[in-house]
């Protein structure tokens, strides 16, 4: 099952959570300082990482930003409820997800789940190269190139540059790209999405013109434009 | 410009119109009375010094060659219109000037306490008085100063709003965590159910102790007493003993006897147990808490209380007293992180003082000091 590590300063918080999430089917190793966590998560044993973002000394969003300088892998943040600016710069530093604290063991089990769910290569037959313009998108692989050039995309980054894909030349609503990509339905004034696009937007290239190939619609959502 | 610069213009203004209607018809009049002096020189300018621009025109319309008035009623000869109108010109200028020399401070003044008024608190006028020194420019530094302090007050609340939420949050979240492990596995219901209960008891510890802080803050300190300090500690120290004997520390004990102070005895003994606590947290087994009394030299009664642990940097001294400080290097142990700031404001209510210093002799560990005036 998968090993999750998860980084947490209150000792018995961690506990209690590491003990749902080992009956929940999961591998739990609970760690208690920023440091040590960064240094595990780095080790490559773990599937997936849950730092707190409140932590003395290193924080949650340190510990993130030395896992992104080297790993993609999945992170999912537990940030301050109300505290946006933890959320947007955790997700701007490639954070894949976030549930705000406190939370209810069971959400953050279904939202880990969904993360490693996504983050699995896709089995799917229908999992041929795609190709929009000089993206190519390959699921079975879970890469993306530009312009032959591989593009590093944390997995949610992939998940919804994919399903923008899928759907290139036509907008996709951002409860569709929370759907799909996120696996949870869109939440009011959730601005994960548009984070995500952000990031994923400065990772590709331009279009001739100079424009980004993904394009912001008006209430409607995002559009991968097919050139 | 506003209605006091007019209001000061009019004033200073009809003022000085007044004089000069005042000192030209003197002159005019003493001029009627005396035909025979018209050859004689100018007589000396009046020394009055807002009617700088008024003498010599005036002392030339004096003069005899004029033609005679027309009118037989008038025999002294024209009324100065010239030297009237120059004067009450210049006069004019003048007033402006005096008007626009008080009403502008003023106003900066105005405007500061409007965008303070509005939540603004960056405004300074300080700048806008360059050059001031009087009582103007007093009002604007007592201005600044109190924006300043309040700024600091109101961001020293924010943080403890800010901080209190967090604070509330860590029990929140195991509540909730132990609520999902209870609904996960019923066969551990007694455990989770004992976890939801000391969650509970610990908000309720830690809204307690917010409260007692604000009430403190808010200057209810309850009725003072007369108070042995050596009976006061000789208490505590008993519980401390028992307390730091399940972690082996002991506690060393002096107090000089007939030392009194004048406080509430609960609050003062809450606030000394609560460094004293504190002491033992950070005692390693095996050392000793020592705690002493006596009266000092500066008539002051002066407690210690030291301990052996690995102290803190100098840096931090200060900041413990804050709500919810804790040293970056600590595991956060189970108190709710609003001992010492309560201890510091009860000591502040009997007007004594408790600081964190590095020990004298340089071994390792904190002293809080904590100086009481002494009652007679």
């Amino acid at each position: 099952m998968a090993a999750v590590l998860l980084v947490d300063d209150d000792v018995e918080l961690a506990e209690m959570l590491g003990d749902y999430l080992a009956q929940d089917g999961f591998v739990v190793t609970t760690l208690h300082d920023g440091l040590s966590g960064a240094e595990a998560a780095l080790s490559g044993q773990y599937a997936i990482a849950v730092l707190d973002v409140m932590m003395p000394g290193l924080s949650g969003v340190e510990v993130l930003r030395r896992i992104r300088a080297v790993s993609a892998m999945p992170v999912l943040m537990l940030t301050a409820k109300g505290d946006d600016m933890d959320r947007i710069v955790g997700l701007e530093l490639g954070a894949d997800d976030y549930v705000p604290k406190p939370c209810q063991p069971r959400e953050l089990a279904a939202r880990l789940r969904a993360i490693l769910r996504r983050s699995a290569p896709s089995a799917e037959p229908s999992s041929a190269p795609m190709v929009v313009g000089e993206l190519c998108i390959r699921p079975e692989q879970r890469l993306a190139e530009w312009a032959g050039v591989a593009v590093e995309l944390t997995s949610t980054e992939f998940n919804l540059l994919e399903v923008l894909a899928r759907n290139a030349g036509r907008p996709v609503s951002k409860s569709d790209l929370s759907e799909q990509a996120l696996g949870r339905a869109l939440v009011r004034f959730d601005r994960s999405i548009d984070v995500h696009l952000s990031s994923i937007r400065h990772k590709l290239g331009t279009l001739p013109d100079g424009r980004s190939c993904i394009q912001t619609v008006y209430r409607q959502g995002y559009q991968l434009i097919r050139s | 410009m506003g209605r006091l610069f007019w209001k000061l213009f009019l004033f200073i203004w009809l003022g000085q119109v007044a004089a000069i209607v005042g000192t030209g018809a003197f002159f005019w009049f003493e001029h009627q009375q005396s035909p025979m002096r018209a050859d004689w020189p100018p007589p000396p300018p009046p020394q009055l010094g807002e009617h700088r621009p008024l003498p010599p025109e005036f002392d030339r319309s004096g003069r005899p060659h004029h033609p005679p008035p027309p009118d037989g009623n008038r025999p002294g000869g024209p009324l100065p219109i010239f030297p009237l109108i120059a004067g009450l010109i210049a006069s004019l200028f003048c007033a402006a000037g005096v008007a626009w020399y008080f009403a502008k401070p003023i106003r900066h003044l105005r405007n500061a306490f409007a965008t303070a008024a509005e939540g603004n608190l960056d405004t300074r006028v300080g700048s806008a008085m360059d050059g001031r020194r009087d009582e103007l420019a007093d009002l604007g530094e007592d201005f600044d100063r109190m924006t300043e302090r309040l700024q600091a007050l109101m961001a020293a609340q924010k943080r403890l709003l800010h901080d209190v939420s967090h604070e509330m949050r860590s029990p929140l979240a195991r509540l909730q965590a132990a609520i999902g492990l209870a609904r996960q596995q019923p066969g551990r219901l007694d455990d989770s159910l004992a976890r939801i209960e000391r969650e509970g008891e610990r908000m309720n510890g830690l809204i307690g102790e917010l409260l007692t802080l604000s009430r403190l803050e808010a200057g209810v300190s309850g009725p003072l007493e007369k108070l042995e300090v050596g009976e006061l500690l000789a208490g505590i120290v008993e519980d401390a003993r028992f307390e730091g004997a399940a972690g082996q520390v002991g506690v060393d004990f002096a107090a000089s006897p007939g030392l009194f102070v004048q406080a509430n005895p609960e609050l003062l003994h809450r606030a000394i147990e609560n460094v004293v606590r504190n002491g033992l947290r950070f005692s390693p087994a095996g050392t000793s808490l020592q705690i002493g009394a006596k009266l000092e030299a500066d008539g002051l009664i002066h407690l210690h209380i030291a301990d052996q642990g690995v102290g803190l940097p100098a840096a931090e001294l200060e900041a413990i007293f804050t709500p919810f400080y804790r040293g970056r290097n600590l595991a956060t142990g189970d108190g709710y992180g609003l001992g010492l700031a309560i201890a510091r404001q009860v000591i502040a209510t009997v007007n004594g003082k408790i600081a964190a210093k590095m020990k004298a002799d340089g071994s390792p560990g904190l002293l809080i000091e904590i100086v009481l005036p002494a009652a007679d």
